[in-house]
């Protein structure tokens, strides 16, 4: 096979954090290549120091033969190597056209467009089926549009080489379809493709080769079906199914409530623009209960705790302990007991430990506030040590042990949960969710967001499986972990998932 | 925009333009004081200065303050080179190259600089020049100035300067527009847009920026000159780094990345102070007054309105400056 693109020993430390290490990659020449991986992989790490963004702490990086590990975008521009933004980087004050032409300013006369390159815009524009609106103003297109001018501007500098940065983020069922349909005819055309894409569908349909990144190493490579089979790989998207049976064993099972309905949601649709980001969503959180909410990224998870926490417009009912939410103002959900954690906790970072849980009980009254202090400190012991610090001087785990008992000063009914796991060690992720278990066991009901399922589904009651904004399974939690559908979700077995 | 429409539209600007200088030529004479004549020479000036202000921070996005100096460098090395011995063109060509050269200078250690950054250095720039203007007696004469230059023998010939100048800021302006449109105009336009999606299309950003500055320092230099050819005498107080704030409030006033704002901008922010003189010491808190609802409410400045007004009365799809009608479009 020969190798348009190779990656050999690709080291890159920021700082302490090391987001690649020894990544070693190989791109065919003609060939659709997709990586995947878990959030904070190092995908895009890998994606900016393909393109020059970024110069490799260690290693080498060879395009069609030559070195260019140092070699400045704009330079591998010029040869054949182009690269889309996962957030469209478009020239908002130009037209699509203009946008497009843009690109052909190197193969253009200096001080003028000619008939050559006027007509392979055209072809382009055409191709990508954006002629309708070739004089539009880019900044008004739509996300589908957006990401097909993303790629038409990629294709105007006639490249060898094309790197898709989650090409497929944001869009619809016919927009994907569209895009899947540009992206092969793309490749018909004889260049080769390097892709990062969360939605699994896409990438089990397009890829010739796949490669898993796990913690900024290459934890497999293979094709389509190699990958979906790969025990390693399924670990690393669903959690591990040894580690499941030990943390059942050591903190059991969550409380299964009083059965008293708390929280109904029904019908819940979030819409960005004109993307569904949650479509009709229903479910259901009991007094007591703990119910996790799983599914791939991008699925509309966290889309769907912000609706429910009013942080994002959303239509549908959402009725909490028998009144409805959707007219209350947001701050005032605390006051009828709903806290919500959000995803990357979002401490006040210049305040100290126990300014932070101050916050979360703003206006109670100072001997209740010191009880609930002491509450904490109890429930938390490693606070208690660090209640001086300031809160970004804390590790990631003991961030989010803060930002937990930021949200329980309010003493909520229901604790809302935004990816806890995210970017924590595994050790940590279970030091995390026995402490869930036991904040649920003192009565407080929990609606959990997570990537990690089976880790959320060894310690929850129920579960939900989002995918791409719906709801494609529920039940107790031993029946959803045992669903292939949940795996569907998340690796793209799509097929079991109709 | 085919090559073709795109020739068309030019070709229409360009008739435009000149049909709007030889008119401006024939009538301000006619209907002006000779002091307000050489307010609209001033005018004229302002504009050249303000057109080469657009290219860097209109059209490319960096934050450059230091327009004036490039005026003081070029008048003076007119000037210099003039006392020299050299003839006219030479030392015109001589000074515009020493604008540019020194631009070039000033772009390349600023690269890195984004924003406050590059608008701070730019502006101890324009200090350093003034103060070397004020303080290299040898050269400059200092704090007096220089006078009696001769120049092209038309200092204090108001009528005739006006010719002049408005020849000289019709091709700055169609030469602007016409860039604006070609492929270093979109390179200009995508850095200012997104550097990274520009560098992602093969723009060098680095050379891109230098270039910026030497082209608005050309355009400076070439202001100065005019300057000199004007007035005859020069001073370092007509190029202080205070006045830099002027041509900023010009080019965001008229519309930014639009040469119609140029002159929209310079004419308003030149012409109606003195206009409204007989308001006494108010007169310039009445025309901060104006300037701040103009930001406030066009933040595409003059050039936005004038066009969306135009575009409304046109059929659509037809537009004669492309850049000015997209940034209006941004903006709005």
């Amino acid at each position: 096979m020969n190798a348009l693109l190779e990656l050999t020993g690709v080291t890159k430390r920021f700082g302490g954090l090391t987001a690649l290490e020894g990544a070693s990659l190989s791109v065919a020449q003609g060939t659709i290549h997709a990586v995947i991986g878990p959030n904070g992989s190092g995908k895009t790490t890998l994606f900016n120091i393909i393109s020059g963004i970024y110069i490799p702490t260690e290693g080498e990086v060879r395009f069609a033969g030559a070195v260019v590990t140092s070699k400045p975008l704009h330079q591998l521009a010029a040869m054949g190597l182009a690269r889309t933004f996962q957030n469209t980087r478009l020239f908002a004050s130009m037209t699509v056209r203009q946008n497009v032409l843009a690109a052909r300013h190197g193969r253009a006369h200096p001080w003028r467009f000619d008939q050559e390159n006027a007509r392979r815009v055209e072809e382009i524009i055409q191709f990508v089926g954006l002629a309708d609106v070739a004089d539009t103003s880019a900044a008004s297109l739509p996300q589908g549009q957006r990401r097909l001018l993303e790629i038409a501007k990629a294709l105007a500098l006639e490249p060898r080489l094309v790197l898709l940065d989650e090409p497929h983020g944001g869009l619809n069922h016919a927009e994907t379809a569209r895009l899947i349909e540009v992206i092969r005819q793309i490749h018909a055309r004889g260049m080769t493709i390097l892709l990062i894409e969360h939605e699994m569908e896409v990438v089990m349909t397009l890829a010739d080769r796949i490669t898993v990144l796990n913690f900024g190493k290459v934890l497999a490579e293979g094709s389509p079906a190699e990958i979906q089979s790969n025990e390693a790989v399924i670990e690393a998207y669903l959690g591990r199914a040894d580690r499941e049976a030990e943390l059942h064993t050591q903190i059991g099972r969550a409380a299964e409530g009083t059965g008293a309905p708390l929280l109904e949601v029904a019908d819940l649709t979030v819409r960005y623009g004109d993307i569904e980001a949650v479509r009709k969503v229903s479910l259901n959180v009991g007094t007591g209960e703990f119910v996790a909410l799983l599914g791939n990224n991008g699925a509309g998870k966290s889309s769907t705790l912000k609706a429910i926490a009013r942080l994002a417009q959303a239509s549908g009912s959402v009725r909490f302990a028998g009144q409805e939410l959707t007219k209350e103002p947001t701050e005032r959900l605390v006051g009828r007991g709903l806290a919500l954690v959000p995803e990357r906790r979002r401490l006040f970072g210049g305040l100290t430990v126990i300014e932070n849980l101050k916050i979360g009980a703003y206006g109670r009254p100072h001997t209740e506030l010191a009880r609930l202090i002491e509450e904490m400190l109890e429930l938390f012991p490693n606070l208690r040590r660090l209640s001086a610090s300031l809160a970004f001087s804390l590790s990631g785990g003991e961030q989010q042990m803060l930002a937990i008992a930021r949200a329980l000063m309010s003493r909520p009914r229901l604790l809302l949960l935004d990816e806890p796991s995210l970017g924590l060690a595994p050790l940590l992720v279970e030091q995390v969710f026995s402490k869930l278990v036991e904040v649920n066991r003192q009565g407080t009901a929990i609606l959990l967001v997570e990537q990690n399922a089976r880790m959320a589904l060894s310690v929850a009651h129920r579960g939900y499986v989002l995918s791409s904004g719906r709801i494609v399974a529920e039940g107790t939690a031993a029946e959803v972990a045992r669903d292939p559908r949940l795996m569907g979700a998340y690796l793209g077995h799509g097929e079991a998932a109709e | 925009m085919s090559t073709e429409a795109n020739s068309l539209t030019m070709r229409t600007l360009v008739i435009l333009v000149i049909a709007v200088a030889i008119l401006c030529g024939l009538l301000l004479p006619r209907f002006l004081s000779v002091y307000y004549l050489q307010v609209a020479d001033v005018t004229l000036i302002n504009i050249l200065l303000v057109l080469g202000l657009n290219f860097i921070l209109g059209f490319g996005g960096q934050m450059s303050l230091a327009q004036c100096a490039f005026f003081g460098i070029g008048a003076y090395a007119f000037t210099l080179l003039q006392a020299a011995g050299m003839p006219v063109p030479v030392a015109a060509v001589g000074a515009i190259a020493l604008s540019a050269a020194v631009g070039m200078a000033l772009g390349w250690p600023t690269l890195r600089l984004k924003g406050h950054y590059l608008a701070l250095c730019t502006l101890a720039f324009a200090l350093i020049v003034e103060r070397l203007l004020v303080n290299w007696e040898g050269l400059t004469n200092g704090a007096n100035g220089i006078t009696a230059i001769p120049g092209i023998g038309l200092a204090g010939e108001n009528d005739k300067m006006l010719w002049v100048l408005l020849a000289v800021v019709a091709s700055a302006y169609l030469l602007q527009a016409w860039i604006a449109n070609g492929p270093l105009g979109l390179r200009i336009r995508a850095l200012r847009d997104d550097s990274l999606a520009a560098q992602a299309i093969g723009v060098d950003v680095s050379r891109l920026k230098i270039m910026l500055f030497v082209i608005s320092a050309a355009y400076g230099g070439l202001a100065g000159i005019c300057y000199v050819l004007l007035r005859g005498y020069i001073s370092p107080d007509v190029f202080s780094w205070q006045s830099t704030f002027s041509y900023l409030a010009m080019a965001v006033v008229g519309g930014l990345g639009s040469p119609l704002g140029a002159v929209l901008g310079a004419i308003l922010y030149t012409f109606v102070p003195e206009l409204l003189r007989f308001m006494q010491e108010y007169y310039f808190a009445v025309f901060g007054v104006m300037v701040i609802l103009v930001i406030t409410f066009f933040p595409a400045g003059l050039s936005g309105m004038v066009l969306s007004v135009l575009r409304s009365l046109r059929r659509p799809g037809k537009s004669f400056a492309r850049s000015d009608v997209t940034h209006h479009e941004r903006a709005a």
